[in-house]
This record gives structure tokens, sequence and C-alpha cells, in this order.
């Protein structure tokens, strides 16, 4: 298919829509959209968009295109890996499972699946996801990409997962990534940005369906923080969720399960988001009366419940998030979470900082992926969020240099400030990395300012 | 009791805040010279549109409860369909609220957007772009 006519099979709606005509002749009069990522704290105004609908597409494409070109599945990353004034690449019709292997438990799908879509695909055929993160709008080729995890210290980040992976190339090439034929590139191209190509296809470990167990329960988080250790070794999955000018947190307890499927609730109480809006309503009624709204969070903190569920674990560990936030994470070694955490806490409450939402404090097992957070150490993972129509700016460099002090690596997905020079230091394989880089991609097609700034090139 | 007190009045901040009305409308009736009727034109996506819509779309606007109009859901759209098709579309581009921009369809054009609108909307016309 020659490059034009493929262009033109891009382009959406233009057969079998019965559009106004009126509307569509002026909508198409108008400039090019600009993109905005989930939260709407990045844009860009790409030269184009593409969406192949086939790996071999994809790889003609990429093979032409001139570059910069940037991957992007679900936008749902905080930090500016997308934006790009050059060509916006789109994951989006690359999705669905492909095949499964029932001997193996290994499923490959399309690099451009929705987390969420995976769920009931994998268990059509008896299968699951060892892990998910609470979240499931992410397409699987970002997220792996960003090392995003679940919680449980026993759990790696969902790249740890990887099997197998198929990586076009910068010059279109279409490679076989493995563990066992092409060590190096495996420990590059599991955590990768998008610096290296393009994921088409992801092969990833699961185990036999299963049920999980949710519990949810607010306790103070100093009980939670002294309990640490028997909360993270004795539970499968358990997370906390800091309460801001509060002395609670809200506990999330995720064990495997051989009881038979309940209510799972309406997706309006997954996570909690009921309460979440309680929080909101108290913050916009009582900032002015720290102290009174201080009272009033503990007061109801220590008088809700919430009855357990059990799901399919696709149900259970993601959650619908109708709030949108901006997000800025980082990992620290694990024995050094609990001592963060109460030092965010302290400088939120003690400056009486303009948030609400809930911080996220999880863990998540260390891995061998050369730029992956998690690299050669068990991490505590924290995480503080602010409202997306609230200027996060100020929250997260005063809460910034904390995680600095504690040895953080900031979430590659999330909003952080720092640039090659400190990363370097972060990460022992740092320049590893940067050599497969230079081998795939000499002319730099993949890379952006943000991608430039990180990589150091 | 005292603390009976508090959670009564919390509560009652939380009554008042959920009833409090919805800001109207700005401009409705100026910015679209027709009255669109959710639910007044029943149809289906065609095959060409339909996989970027259960990619992207379908993934909150066929789910209860997330904050969503559920698609065919006349009475959920009727309200926003009282803003203009213009206002809609520019809240699927730009984002509102929990709309995150673009309803996560990264590559989809403004006219796949209208006829996403339409679709869950169930109506036919719309003159106006932003």
């Amino acid at each position: 298919m020659h490059r034009r006519a493929f262009l033109q099979s891009l382009a959406v709606g233009l057969a079998g829509t019965a559009l106004p005509a009126g509307a569509l002749a002026q909508c198409l009069a108008n400039p090019p959209l600009q993109w905005r990522n989930w939260s709407g704290n990045l844009r860009c105004s790409p030269r184009e968009r593409v969406a192949p609908a086939s790996e071999a597409e994809l790889a003609q494409w990429l093979a032409k295109a001139a570059g910069p070109v940037r991957p992007v599945g679900s936008g749902h990353s905080f930090s500016a890996l997308v934006p790009t004034d050059g060509s916006l690449l789109s994951l989006g019709r690359l999705s669905g499972l492909l095949r499964h292997d029932q001997q193996t438990h290994t499923a490959t799908f399309a690099a451009g699946t929705l987390l969420s879509h995976t769920g009931p695909a994998l268990k059509a055929v008896g299968l699951g996801l060892k892990n998910m993160s609470d979240i499931d709008y992410q397409a699987l080729g970002g997220l792996l990409a960003t090392s995003t995890h679940g919680t449980g210290i026993g759990f790696g980040s969902m790249s740890t997962d990887l099997h197998a992976l198929r990586l076009v190339t910068p010059s279109g090439d279409i490679l076989d990534v493995n563990r066992a034929q092409t060590p190096e590139l495996f420990h590059a191209a599991r955590v990768s940005l998008g610096a290296l190509g393009v994921l088409s296809e992801v092969t990833i470990q699961c185990q036999p369906a299963f049920r999980l167990r949710e519990h949810f329960e607010l306790r103070r988080t100093e009980e939670f923080l002294e309990d640490i250790k028997a909360l993270t070794t004795e539970n499968d999955h358990w997370e906390m969720l800091p309460l801001i000018h509060c002395d609670y947190a809200a506990g999330v307890w995720l064990n495997e399960t051989d009881e038979p499927a309940g209510d799972v609730g309406s997706e309006d109480e997954e996570g909690g988001n009921e309460f979440v809006e309680l929080i909101r309503m108290l913050h916009k009624y009582g900032s002015d009366f720290p102290a009174i709204r201080r009272g009033i969070m503990n007061l109801v903190a220590g008088n809700v419940s919430f009855p357990d569920r059990i799901g399919d674990s696709h149900e259970i560990f993601a959650n619908v998030r109708s709030v949108r936030f901006n997000e800025m994470e980082y990992l620290v070694p694990a024995e050094a979470g609990p001592a963060c955490l109460r030092e965010i806490l302290h400088t939120i409450h003690s400056r009486n900082l303009p948030v609400w939402m809930p911080m996220e404090y999880r863990y998540v097992k260390g891995d061998d992926i050369w730029i992956s957070q998690f690299q050669g150490r068990d991490s505590a993972s924290i995480s503080v969020h602010q409202h997306f129509e609230m200027d996060h700016h100020n929250y997260f460099s005063i809460i910034e240099p904390i995680f600095w002090k504690y040895e953080g690596r900031p979430h590659w997905g999330k909003y952080h400030t720092l640039n090659a020079r400190q990363l370097r230091g972060l990460y022992p394989h740092f320049d590893d990395f940067l050599a497969v880089r230079e081998e795939l991609d000499p002319q730099g097609k993949m890379l952006n300012p943000h991608l430039r700034s990180v990589l150091g090139v | 009791m005292g603390a009976l007190t508090v959670l009564l009045v919390t509560l009652g901040v939380v009554y008042w805040e959920g009833r409090t009305p919805p800001p109207p409308a700005a401009d409705a009736a100026e910015n679209t010279a027709v009255v669109l009727q959710a639910g007044s034109a029943p149809h289906q996506l065609p095959p060409a549109l339909q996989k970027d819509y259960d990619q992207s779309c379908r993934v909150c606007h066929n789910t209860p409860g997330t904050g969503a109009p559920g698609a065919g859901d006349a009475a959920a759209w009727q309200p926003r369909l009282e803003q203009g098709l213009g206002k809609l579309l520019e809240h699927t581009i730009s984002g509102h609220q929990g709309m995150p921009p673009m309803g996560m369809c990264m590559h989809c054009s403004r006219e796949a957007f209208i006829a996403y609108i339409q679709y869950m909307a169930q109506f036919r016309g719309g003159e106006d772009c932003p």
C-alpha cells in the first residue's frame, strides 16, 4: 500500500457515516486537533496523527517516517513522554488478545490493548494477570514502557511479567525480543519509554484465573505504619491511601480466595469514590478552618466501614477513577518508605498545603530491568495527587525534594523535574540503556524534548 | 452526642452540596438554532467506527456508575445536547470534568467524535462546530 493510500485509510469516519453536511464541512476546515493527555496538563499540536491497523503497516510507516515520532497509548502519563510537533503514533488500532498458551499460562496481546480489556479476554481462556495497577485505562504498550505497577512486596511491576515482546525499530525492522535469545535488548526494551521503537506485541506471563477478596478499612496512618511489616508480608497485596489533613488512611487488602464471587458493588463505590467526594466537599467548605476540618475528617474516618468484595481478579484489582488528577510518584527503598511518608504528611499538614486528594502508598518487588524504577531494590511507592483543576506545581515542588532525600526514583510516567544528570546516578545501567538506544535509533527519530532531557541525548 | 452532631452537620453539608443545582447551560439557546433531541433518531454506528468506539468511548459510556452519560440514555444526554453539539465536541476534544480529552481515542477525527456523540445520544443534526 502506498503511503498516501495508507494515510488516507487512517482517516476515521469518512466512510459510511451519516454526518450533517454543514458540520462536516466546517469541521474539516478547522486546524488539526490539539492532543492532550488524560489529566489535561500536557498538550501538543502534532503535524500528523497516524494509527496503523497492523504490525506490518506500523513497520512500513515507521521505516519511512521522518520523525520525530512519539507513540501514544491512552495518554495516561503525566510526564511529557508523548508531546511532539512531529508524528503522533496511536496504538489504538493494535488491540486484542492474539493468542495464548494454556501450558505456559502466557498470553500475547497487541500492544495497544487497554488494560481494562485484558481481564475479560483472559478470563474467557481461563487466565488472569498476576497483578494489576489500580487504574486500568492505560494501554499495555504505554504501561509497560513506564514500568507501571500494582502493589505487593512479592510482585514486581507489570513489566516484570513480560515473557517476550515484538519491537518495531525506528528503521522499520521487527525484532523478537526475549530473555534467552536477546538478553541485553530484553533488559532494555521491557521498560523503554518508547525510545527504542514501538512495541507491537507483548507476551505476558499470566496465571490460572483467580478471584480476590478486597477488604477496605480506615485506621490511623500511624497504626498502619507501626504494623507495616505484617501488613505487607502476610497479604498478597496491601496498600494504603493516607488521607490529607486527617490522621487516618484507607487500607486495602487484596488476597486470593476460593470463595465464590459476590456483589462487587457499583463502579461508584469502587476505590471509595463516594468517600473521595466527601473529602472534596470538606476541603471546599473547611479549608479556612483547618482544625475543625481535621476534627470532622477524623470523626468521619473513624466511623465509616465498607463491605468486603469478592470477584474475578481483574474486577477487584482495578477501580474506576471518575475524578481526574495530576500525580507525582517516587519509588524509595522499601525500608525508607515509612519515614518518607511521615515527612511528606508532616509537610502537608504543617504548611496547610491546599490539597485534598489522598496519597497512595504501595510496595513493589525489585527487578533486573535496566531503567525500571525498581531495578535492584524492593521499593515503597509513594504518590501525591492534585485535582486536575487545582495548581499542582507548587504542591509537587514542595514535596519532590523530600523524595530526593530518600534516594527516590521518579515514576517515568508521572510528573517529575529530574534530567539525565540526576537520573544517571540513580540507575547503574543507565548508560547500557543509552547504548542500546543509540544502536537502534542513531538519528533520534523517537526522541522529543522530554526524552532528550531525561536521557541526556 | 457531640460526635453525632458533627456527623449530622457533615451529612447536611453533603446533602446541601448534592442538591445544589448545576450551573445553567451557558447561552444554550444561542449556541444552537435547533434544540437537539436525544433519542429522536435511533441508529447504529457504521462498521468503520465500531472498533474505535469499543476501544475508547465504550470504556466509560457503556459502564454504569462512571459518571459518563450512558450510550442510549436519552434522559442523560438531553441536558447536554441542549448546550449544543459544538459545546459537546469541545468537551470531547479538550476534556471536561471526568471526561478525558479525546475520550482516550488519540487518532479519532472531529467527524468521528460527532458520529460517536450522535450514536450515544441517538440523534441526527447539529450544525455547529467549535
